[in-house]
């Protein structure tokens, strides 16, 4: 069962993704791309950082397809904040789907679950698996 | 008396033959001394660049030189540039021109740099080079440079701080290491030292 919730998660698709990070590999024979340390990754309003994201991308075209983020991950958006251990950000779906321990606060409730699925069209969110909401506040 | 008839045709073929006795050698004797006369007078002593040969005694220096070789991963390592000059005071150590650097992994990876000068330390195999470096490698990137020190021994090198383009977006970071592969892993690019991408996506017109 889930949780659905209003929000602000909307981004814009046009919106330039502008990725920050300590470094950057990327392997000259596959070319997978992989930015790790302090990664953050912002678009529009929407701020997600991470330990590590791997880029997945088109290598003839060079359009990010997904940007596949672990190590611990918080996402924040103008008016909420949510916190998992991963978080799969698909560009061409338009889907953020965190997912493990995931805690999201939104003013003075906060819900819990293990996978928050967001779309980033309508901006609305789901949470799924074993929620608990909590109002007025996160949890002790 | 033979007949006319006969004797004229005899006659017209002597003088024939005796025209032809004197205007083939006439002939003969105009197209050799074409040989002679109309040939091209030999380039006088002038037209030898003198000044230039002492200059090129004088000063020692290989014109294009190309150097290559194979590090110990097979990256097959290719050093050209436009000419090679020692330093004077400076063992084995060569000033280089327009100097090109190409690498390519056994995986496939390649990379070129080019400069606006280099210097080569032999017996270091390091190549240094400087005035604007441009670094194009596989995949689809390409970013400029004010300088790189590369290791000719393995073709690994390391550049300054780097801006252009990565494989899915202009990239800026403090500097790119291109790393030869260990055997294991295979060669790749690492951006490092604080890295920003920005992406434009293509947002194709039936979007949302």
């Amino acid at each position: 069962q889930g949780v659905s919730l209003g929000g602000s998660f909307a981004t814009d698709p046009a919106a330039p993704v502008e990725v920050t990070a300590d470094s950057l590999s990327v392997d000259q024979a596959t070319g997978a791309a992989t930015f790790t340390g302090d990664v953050v990754i912002g678009q529009g309003g929407l701020r997600l950082s991470a330990g590590t994201v791997e880029v997945f991308y088109d290598a003839a075209t060079g359009a990010i397809a997904r940007l596949l983020a672990s190590g611990g991950v918080t996402l924040a958006t103008p008016d909420e904040a949510a916190e998992a251990e991963g978080a799969d950000y698909d560009l061409t779906a338009r889907t953020l789907i965190l997912t493990g321990d995931v805690l999201l606060t939104q003013g003075q409730s906060a819900v819990s679950g293990e996978r928050l699925v967001v779309d980033l069209d309508a901006g609305t969110a789901r949470m799924e698996g074993r929620v608990r909401t909590v109002l007025g506040g996160p949890p002790p | 008396m033979a007949e006319p008839g006969f004797r004229i045709p005899f006659r017209r073929r002597s003088r024939a033959i005796a025209w032809a006795k004197v205007l083939l050698p006439l002939a003969a004797l105009a197209l050799l001394s074409t040989m002679f006369l109309l040939a091209r007078a030999p380039a006088g002593p002038d037209s030898i660049p003198f000044a230039r040969l002492e200059e090129i005694a004088r000063e020692p220096r290989i014109d294009r030189p190309r150097l290559s070789g194979v590090a110990p991963d097979g990256t097959t390592v290719t050093l050209s540039a436009d000419r090679l000059t020692p330093l004077p005071g400076r063992e084995d150590v060569y000033a280089v021109a327009a100097p090109r650097l190409e690498t390519r992994t056994p995986g496939g990876g390649t990379a070129t740099l080019t400069a606006g000068t280099g210097e080569v330390d032999g017996p270091a195999r390091r190549l240094r080079l400087a005035g604007g470096v441009r670094v194009e490698a596989s995949p689809a990137t390409a970013v400029e440079t004010p300088e790189v020190t590369a290791d000719l021994s393995t073709g690994t090198a390391i550049t300054g701080p780097v801006t252009g383009t990565a494989p899915f977006g202009a990239i800026e970071a403090g500097w790119l290491a291109l790393e030869a592969g260990d055997g294991a892993g295979a060669a790749r690019l690492l951006f490092d030292g604080g890295v920003r991408l920005l992406y434009h996506p293509q947002v194709t017109a039936e979007g949302p």
